[in-house]
Order: C-alpha cells, then structure tokens, then sequence
C-alpha cells in the first residue's frame, strides 16, 4: 500500500474539525490543478489552431508577448486566474464554468492506491480501476 | 511463407524452416521441421508479465481518475514515491513528481519535445543521442528532477530512474544531472538502457519520428514560436 496516499486520503477525509492538511497534500493536489488547467486550455487552443489561429495571434489578441504566451502553453504552470480567462477569451471567446468533485472515495476503494501490481489491471486497458470519486 | 509487420517483426517459412524475427537481437529457428516450436510473447504480454511477477510497477491513478495510459515503475522509481519522508520541500517536491506522473496515466494532455535538450515546459522530452530512444519526464519546479524512461508500446512509459536536475537532494541517491553535456546525463542513460535489457532484453522501445507512435492526447511544444 502506498503509504503517501493511504494517509492522503485519511487526513482530507478527517472533516472540518480534523488536523491542518500537510502541506504535502496540498501541494499534491495544487499540481493535479494546475495540470488540469492545463489540459483544459492547450485542448481548446489545438482545437482553435485547426481554425488558423496560432500563438502570434492569441498574444495579439490578449495583448501578450509571444514569449509569454509560449510558456503558458508549453506546460502545466502557476497561472493566475487573470491569465486563464485572458486565455480562454483569447482563444476561445469563452469562460470556464465551474464544477468540483470531491477526492474522498469510500474506504473500500483505498486499496485501488495500491500500486502494487494486480493480474486483472494488468491485462485491461480500463475497468476496474476506474471508480468514481463520491 | 514469409509474413512481415512493421512491429512485430517478420515471419518466414521456405518449405523446411520456419523462422520468426522479433527484433535484430532474437532471432528462433526450427530448421528441417515442418512443425516448428514458436515461443513468442508480445512486448505487451511481456510488460503484464513484469507486472504480475512484481519485477515491475504499475502506477495507478487517484481514484476516480481514468487510466489511459500506463507507467511502469522499477524498484527504485516505486521505493522513490512511496518511501516515508518528513513534512518539508522534499515532500513536496515529491509530491509534484507522483501527481505529475499520475497526470500521465490519467491521459492529460502532454506538451513533448522531441528535440534533445530543447524543451522548455515540456513534461515530456527525448534524450540525446535520439537512437537510444531514452526519454526524460520533466518535473521542473525548483529544485527540478527528471525521470529517464522508454516506451515499451504506444502510451505505455518504463519509468528507469530519479535524478536531480541541478543540485543534489537527500532523497535522491545520484548526483545532479548538470549541464547537457556532463558525465551524469551519460550515467543516465546509460542507466536506463542497462535496465531495459534487464527487463526487456530481446524488445526494442518505441522509436521512430511521429509522436502518435509514442503517446495520445500529446502535442509538440515547438523551439521557437510555439505551434
């Protein structure tokens, strides 16, 4: 059992009254955002490039460098908010809608952390390991 | 007979031998017997095979992730994510490494350079010299570390080993990699081919020119002005 995770879980999943969160957790959780952040925009810029538009043209459009807009985009960073909706108006003339889900699964599910190997996992692309989150 | 696939390598028969052709390191022959022996596994057999046996790793990701892609782990990468360490910048780094490795087999979206030592917020860049075929995973917060790997088949990465990008780190047992050119960037890729024949001795890694060989759901971060 991946001790790191196991106790991932355990101290997020104390509730409102439980221990400071470390903030190692947090930090693992603050990459997984910014990741996802990150796919969520570079998923609409290639879609838009399909449509001509380019880096040049977006750092024109938000009034940007070339050189800033190329390391936004070249992968997952600290962006401030500010920058993402710059981006995505860029871009896509859009705004994000926000949803969240939580991270605590059901106890029984820890084990699914386990990277330990496992013979079904290992001869399936997907299945059951894909559990959702609660 | 003679069938051949780009992959999988050919197989020939002239009558009285049957031969098949994995790679340019295995080649099986049954001469004079019209009912030859095979004994062939696919590199992806193989891999669940490692797995199974525990000679490998496989990484899962944060429940209620999807698992699109596959990280393989040696012994030191899993020692590496699992190990017990103090509340601290290590931990931290640490953690960045795991979520940043989990993105991976979650199928996120991967910026990649395939020009040696040209990326720059690429998670994904391949190493010099390109015929090895050695790759680096690119965690690039301060203090920054790579993980060297191969890809044993399309989406599937063979996580070899850890290294500190520009100083040494207590929980890292090797010495910072430093300038491109430096003794530790040779070590480590030497590393990681020294492991691939430990574990896949007899499979070549993916190799060629068209990232869609390599990974899904990735792009090329460009040197100079973007895509």
């Amino acid at each position: 059992m991946s001790t790191f995770q196991t106790r991932l879980l355990n101290e997020i999943g104390a509730g409102h009254d439980g221990p400071t969160i470390p903030e190692s957790k947090r930090v693992y959780f603050q990459e997984r955002f910014r990741e996802r952040i990150f796919d969520f925009i570079i998923t609409r810029f290639l879609a838009q490039k399909k449509n001509g538009l380019s880096q040049a043209k977006l750092a024109r459009r938000i009034g940007k460098s070339p050189e800033v807009i190329n390391r936004w985009l070249s992968g997952p960073t600290n962006l401030e908010s500010d920058s993402i909706s710059d981006l995505l108006l860029g871009i896509s003339a859009e705004e994000m809608d926000m949803s969240a889900h939580s991270v605590i699964t059901p106890a029984a599910t820890i084990r699914e952390l386990d990277i330990r190997p496992r013979v079904k996992e290992a001869t399936t692309s997907s299945g059951k390991s894909e559990i959702k989150a609660a | 007979m003679e069938c051949n696939t780009p992959r999988s390598g050919s197989l020939r028969y002239d009558g009285t031998s049957l031969s098949l052709r994995l790679s340019k390191s295995i080649k099986l022959t049954h001469p004079g017997c019209n009912t030859a022996l095979l004994i062939y596994m696919s590199i992806r057999a193989h891999w669940q095979r490692l797995v199974h046996d525990r000679e490998l790793f496989r990484l899962s990701p944060l429940p209620g992730d999807p698992r699109v892609r596959t990280v393989l782990m040696t012994e030191e990468v899993r020692e590496i994510l699992t190990q017990e360490m103090p509340e601290g910048p290590d931990a931290n780094r640490r953690s960045r490494l795991l979520a940043r490795l989990q993105g991976i087999v979650a199928g996120r979206a991967l910026r990649v350079c395939m020009t040696p030592y040209k990326a720059r917020k690429a998670v994904i860049g391949r190493l010099e010299p390109i015929d090895d075929s050695v790759w680096d995973v690119r965690c690039q917060d301060p203090p920054a570390i790579r993980v060297f790997c191969r890809f044993v088949e399309r989406d599937v990465l063979f996580a070899v080993t850890v290294r500190p990008r520009s100083r040494k780190l207590d929980w890292l047992a090797w010495l910072p990699l430093g300038d491109r050119n430096s003794k530790q960037w040779k070590k480590g890729i030497a590393e990681t081919k020294r492991q691939w024949s430990m574990f896949f001795a007899g499979y070549d890694p993916v190799k060629g020119e068209r990232l869609n060989e390599y990974l899904s759901n990735a792009s090329l971060e460009r040197d100079r002005g973007g895509p």
